[in-house]
């Protein structure tokens, strides 16, 4: 009874936090498009730009990445921006997957094919960043840090849990429905 | 035939697994050795490079390949729990309270691998304040999710075995 009760607080707590964390990545996704796309530190006679989504982070590796694509800076910033969004974006959808298997348990059993699928894109969108950027280091855009790597090492392995769990859901369940029909 | 293929499913992904699992063990003496060179001066200067103070470089070294070889064993119990989830698919129901158990294992043993991160950033960092190493975030949002997961299965084991109990 105490464990329940327990566990009860415990995913009150996860809720609220993973509706914070879900609003904190849209502000910061929209702060970016807006600062990104509207070009107001832009100079127009020479073309140089200082932009900067947050004072103080480094864009120098992004940057390189848009002198070797041989683009001008509006669009290398454009690109940057795109993605930096993107990037909140999906880290909102992942919030909200989680914030949506939370509710589940609360509401009723969670092993279900909703919460399997939702297991299955959380994964995906932890691997895709990852799997992004590690191609950025092989094809030799960007040099790696060792805590870039280990960075990526952490994540990846956070990816597969999570994959590897969504399988894990969707096997038991299919094996439950066997059971199930053949009673 | 469904169930053929989801038995191949599990196979592959065991043998990933068993495979990641022996590199990681094969990686120990490897990181064992490099982190022995960093206390040879003469090995540290000539992969210094051009770094201005050697010492320090080797410093900086000698604490991050220590930091690997206390997480390769933590990384080798995360993967070997990791496999154990896998194999019960196979065996039976997957959704028993061992599981649940392990997840939780593995998010401990995470734990402790962003904690080792950490130690070493902060020791970085306070060697040399113009060092630019910086935590990320990202990583503790996960392991604290997966402690939520851990305890979403737990729940649900336990939800079922109660139903089952009333029948």
């Amino acid at each position: 009874m105490a464990n329940k009760i327990q566990s009860f607080a415990l995913f009150g707590a996860a809720k609220i936090a993973l509706i914070l964390l879900m609003a904190a990545c849209v502000i910061c996704a929209l702060v970016i498009a807006g600062f990104g796309f509207i070009p107001t530190d832009f100079d127009p006679t020479t073309g140089a730009s200082t932009y900067t989504v947050i004072p103080g982070s480094n864009i120098s590796s992004e940057l390189k990445v848009a002198e070797l694509l041989a683009v001008s800076d509006l669009t290398a910033r454009f690109m940057i921006a795109a993605l930096r969004t993107a990037l909140f974006l999906l880290l909102a959808a992942f919030f909200l997957q989680a914030l949506l298997i939370v509710r589940s348990v609360q509401r009723a059993n969670p092993f279900t094919r909703a919460n399997a699928t939702r297991l299955a894109r959380m994964g995906w969108i932890v691997l895709a960043p990852a799997l992004f950027d590690a191609s950025n280091y092989i094809a030799g855009l960007r040099s790696p840090t060792s805590e870039n790597v280990m960075m990526l090492v952490i994540l990846s392995a956070f990816g597969l849990v999570l994959l590897i769990l969504a399988g894990v859901f969707r096997r038991g369940i299919a094996m439950r429905e066997d059971l199930e029909g053949t009673v | 035939m469904v169930m053929k293929a989801a038995v191949d499913m599990v196979r592959i992904v065991t043998g990933i697994l068993t495979t990641l699992i022996i590199l990681n063990i094969l990686f120990f003496p490897f990181m064992a050795t490099v982190f022995a060179f960093t206390f040879n001066p003469l090995i540290v200067e000539s992969f210094a490079g051009e770094v201005a103070d050697v010492d320090m470089h080797a410093r900086h070294s000698r604490a991050m390949f220590g930091a690997a070889l206390i997480i390769i064993p933590l990384a080798h119990v995360a993967l070997t729990r990791l496999r154990a989830i896998v194999r019960t698919v196979t065996a039976r129901d997957p959704f028993v309270k061992e599981n649940a158990r392990r997840l939780t294992r593995i998010a401990w043993t995470l734990l402790c691998i962003v904690l080792v991160d950490l130690a070493v950033g902060l020791y970085i960092l306070f060697d040399n304040p113009m060092s630019d190493r910086s935590s990320s975030i990202t990583s503790w949002l996960a392991v604290l999710l997966l402690f939520v997961l851990a305890r979403v299965f737990d729940h649900g084991t336990r939800m079922r075995d109660e139903l089952e109990g009333t029948v």
